[in-house]
């Protein structure tokens, strides 16, 4: 089956290859909201499959873009930092990259991925004087750190159980509502 | 080439002018985003009850550098009059109350060794870890947030 990324207006937007992504309801709703990207897939069936793909044509996208950033963690050692930081473990790693597969909307692309000095991934949104970091870490805890930037700033755990729509849409909802509202 | 830096019997001195810089050596890269430099948090480590800095009334910035594993790295300022002296806000009444002390505390080999100091219910123990990892996560936003970057890291 080949497969064709096409806008709404039906403007070819280039070939995004074989490969079938699923599409949760969470990622649905998402693209029912926001500016709608179908793909369009060839079918032994008469006619064609239409599947919106926008979020994970940009998730492709964005992982591709921090391959570098990821390979770098990968290699660094303890105490990185000269404060004697632990390297980022490999299933801290793995898992913000989860993070960031399912988080592949365009509004959502990361600022920042880098080590944590807790010892695991630091993931960080900017916009205007606004921050949320989320920190992914080797212990398997999952915080949140948000400013408004004029002085207000707190911080939570999230429960993530498995790295599914599931698990992730509070968190996406927190970075959403921080960063626009 | 350090040797300003010995203590030499010199006193303690924990008066800070409030226009005095305090110097921070750290390994991450400087986020620029819509022409704005920003620290980031990650670039901050909080994980004991004391941060180590140099103070400017007794050494330039770039005297960070006579600490060898910190050659390369970048160098953060506070201003001290900026930094958030005195009891940390807390969201939870249940908490415990962390009060963040600026020290003056000088070593044989670096007369300009300060520390910020975190008191937890007024007991202050330097060699325990911070516990709540919230709480660490919120000190470290704030002091990304009013720090200024000296210099960048060249590693």
């Amino acid at each position: 089956m080949a497969g064709v990324a096409l806008k709404k207006s039906y403007t070819d937007m280039g070939t995004i290859g074989e490969k079938k992504f699923h599409l949760s309801k969470f990622r649905a709703r998402q693209l029912e909201k926001s500016n709608l990207y179908f793909r369009v897939t060839e079918s032994d069936s008469p006619g064609l499959n239409v599947k919106f793909v926008d979020s994970e044509f940009a998730s492709i996208q964005n992982l591709a873009e921090y391959s570098d950033v990821f390979r770098k963690l990968e290699v660094l050692e303890d105490d990185w930092d000269a404060y004697g930081s632990e390297a980022p473990a490999r299933s801290a790693i793995t898992n913000a990259r989860k993070f960031i597969l399912f988080l592949g909307e365009t509004n959502f692309k990361p600022d920042r991925i880098a080590a944590s000095p807790e010892g695991g991934v630091s993931i960080s949104y900017f916009r205007e004087k606004k921050t949320f970091m989320i920190e992914i870490l080797n212990s398997g805890d999952v915080s949140g750190v948000k400013s408004d930037g004029e002085g207000s700033i707190s911080a939570e755990h999230f429960i993530i159980e498995h790295y599914d729509s599931v698990s992730l849409e509070p968190i996406y909802q927190n970075i959403d509502r921080h960063l626009w509202d | 080439m350090c040797e300003h830096l010995l203590r030499n019997n010199r006193p303690v001195v924990q008066e800070f002018q409030s226009e005095e810089r305090l110097y921070y050596a750290f390994n991450a890269e400087i986020v620029e985003e819509e022409g704005r430099r920003i620290v980031p948090a990650d670039a901050i480590k909080v994980s004991y009850c004391s941060i180590s800095v140099n103070r400017s009334q007794f050494s330039k910035p770039e005297d960070l550098y006579c600490i060898k594993k910190f050659v390369g790295f970048g160098i953060l300022a506070w201003k001290k009059c900026e930094l958030p002296i005195g009891e940390l806000k807390s969201d939870n009444p249940k908490a415990a109350k962390y009060e963040f002390v600026l020290s003056h505390e000088p070593l044989d080999d670096n007369y300009a060794h300060s520390e910020f100091q975190f008191y937890k219910n007024g007991t202050f123990k330097r060699s325990t870890r911070l516990p709540d990892l919230l709480e660490r996560l919120k000190i470290r936003m704030a002091l990304s947030e009013i720090a200024v970057i000296h210099k960048e890291p060249t590693l």
